[in-house]
């Protein structure tokens, strides 16, 4: 009986507390959702070894090619690590201004937040981003057998060696990016790039050293 | 009632008498329809072609296929896209709608100085642009170690409706009246219960309001989820539809695109459809009693 009584007492708490507050029962139920989400995300997060941003690249490959291509590589571990291509941002190559202006905003709230490592853009854009130092001086970073045989297609400013033509590099032709003939495309590191041995691992790739 | 029958009939002919001044205002008005109705038409016209078809799109209605519709479902792995959608957007304005009403419960009743110094704090939010901040944001978000989630523009878009609904909130507030509380407060009612089960429930037109207006902007957006999310299977709906836009070297699959915007609108026309009533009712309330 007293049993009963006590079950009772708690069903019409509960239907009263449900009654009274389910709007912010119902939110604090989304925000634990959410950060339980994010948090199982971070500690599940992949290792990312390389962050490669190709903008008005018009890739005939997929990121995901682009991805499993590096990895295989670097001989990594897919299932442990990661490397982020995005192919999908345009500066130059598209009408539409918020499409650019959402491209841009990317770009540099990636520099920004430290994650980019190599970024590829057209050659008047590329020297165009320089003028705040966006780019690192390649000679301290690649190997002296790369720099000359890639001396041809290296894109030079202020003594610094900015940049390396995307003609130059078998891999991007094969991805068919930057391949239509009109303004070159150049591939650069960032200044502060958190990956950069994997960077120079990624020109030595690209040049088909693998 | 035999002159009042007459009167009506009287009232109807005025009403319906063509004088040049309603010729006018009909004029305006069906002209004004035209205008917003015939990019739908368009577009809902082109989307029904096959994806290859690059007739002029004013010449409506000339193919009936769905191959645009199946071309830009499969691309778009839309059913993912669309759950992304869902949970995005319901979960935001969710938020949206209890963080802010919390806020504008006490900027609305309290009449001191630090709540209209907090009322001006929040409205201040609606002057600066959040492109203007993205970077610093994202230079933020990497450092407390957040990782690009489908949930991570979630963030921004809370943030950035809360100074608008706010502003809306607070204004509405002010129109609840005390007594209503009051009385609730001598009945014995708590803090959170007067507001839960008084409070809130009175602010439904604004919550409409809000809901409509923030629900559609985060549904169409897709300059948070492009700035925060790297992978194709954590897209939402308009970031999934702009792989059809195109660019200087492949031009816009327009019919494709059509097809993926109608796609992308269906889910909102039909909520609209399905909480039609209660949209314009409390519309219509909240323009009575805001």
């Amino acid at each position: 009986m007293k049993d009963n009584h006590l079950s009772s007492k708690l069903k019409n708490n509960l239907f009263y507390l449900w009654e009274d507050f389910k709007w912010p029962l119902i939110a604090a139920a989304v925000v634990l959702f959410v950060a339980v989400y994010s948090l199982a995300a971070a500690f599940g997060k992949k290792e990312t070894v390389i962050s490669v941003m190709l903008i008005d690249c018009h890739a005939d490959a997929s990121p995901e090619k682009m991805e499993s291509d590096f990895l295989t590589f670097l001989d990594c571990d897919p299932g442990k690590q990661q490397a982020e291509f995005t192919t999908s941002l345009l500066f130059s190559d598209t009408d539409s201004g918020s499409y650019t202006m959402t491209s841009l905003s990317r770009f540099l709230a990636d520099i920004g937040s430290e994650k980019l490592d190599i970024c590829g853009m057209r050659e008047e854009d590329f020297i165009k981003y320089d003028n705040s130092e966006t780019w690192m001086d390649l000679s301290h970073l690649l190997s002296a057998d790369t720099l000359s045989a890639l001396e041809a297609s290296l894109l030079r400013k202020d003594g610094r060696v900015i940049g390396i033509y995307a003609d130059a590099l078998p891999a991007m032709a094969e991805y068919g990016c930057y391949g239509d003939g009109s303004d070159r495309g150049v591939l650069g590191v960032i200044y502060n790039a958190p990956h950069r041995s994997a960077a120079a691992g990624y020109f030595d790739f690209a040049l088909g050293d693998a | 009632m035999a002159f009042g029958r007459k009167k009506d009939d009287r009232e109807k002919e005025q009403y319906l008498a063509l004088t040049p001044k309603t010729f006018l205002l009909y004029l305006v008005i069906i002209l004004f329809c035209i205008v917003v109705i015939s990019p739908l038409v368009i577009v809902f016209s082109s989307s029904l072609r096959s994806p290859d078809n690059q007739t002029s799109p004013l010449a409506l209605f000339i193919e009936f296929t769905f191959a645009s519709y199946k071309r830009a479902f499969s691309n778009m792995n839309y059913p993912m896209e669309l759950l992304n959608s869902i949970m995005t957007t319901g979960g935001s304005v969710l938020l949206i709608v209890i963080f802010s009403t919390m806020a504008a419960y006490p900027i609305g009743r309290i009449k001191t100085k630090l709540a209209r110094f907090l009322y001006f704090f929040f409205i201040s939010g609606l002057i600066i642009p959040s492109q203007m901040v993205i970077v610093p944001i994202a230079q933020t978000l990497n450092r407390l170690g957040i990782p690009n989630t489908r949930f991570t523009p979630m963030i921004m878009f809370v943030t950035c409706s809360l100074p608008f609904s706010v502003f809306l909130f607070s204004g509405f507030m002010k129109g609840v009246p005390v007594e209503i509380e009051e009385s609730a407060f001598i009945d014995g009612a708590s803090l959170g219960k007067r507001f839960w089960t008084v409070v809130f429930p009175l602010l439904q037109p604004a919550i409409i309001s809000c809901v409509i207006t923030q629900g559609l902007w985060i549904w169409n957006d897709y300059f948070y989820p492009m700035v925060f999310i790297s992978k194709k299977a954590q897209y939402s709906l308009p970031v999934g539809m702009l792989q059809f836009l195109g660019d200087k070297e492949n031009p816009a699959q327009w019919n494709v695109l059509f097809a993926a915007c109608v796609l992308c609108a269906l889910p909102l026309i039909i909520v609209f459809l399905a909480l039609q009533k209660q949209f314009v009712n409390g519309i219509a309330a909240g323009a009575v009693k805001g």
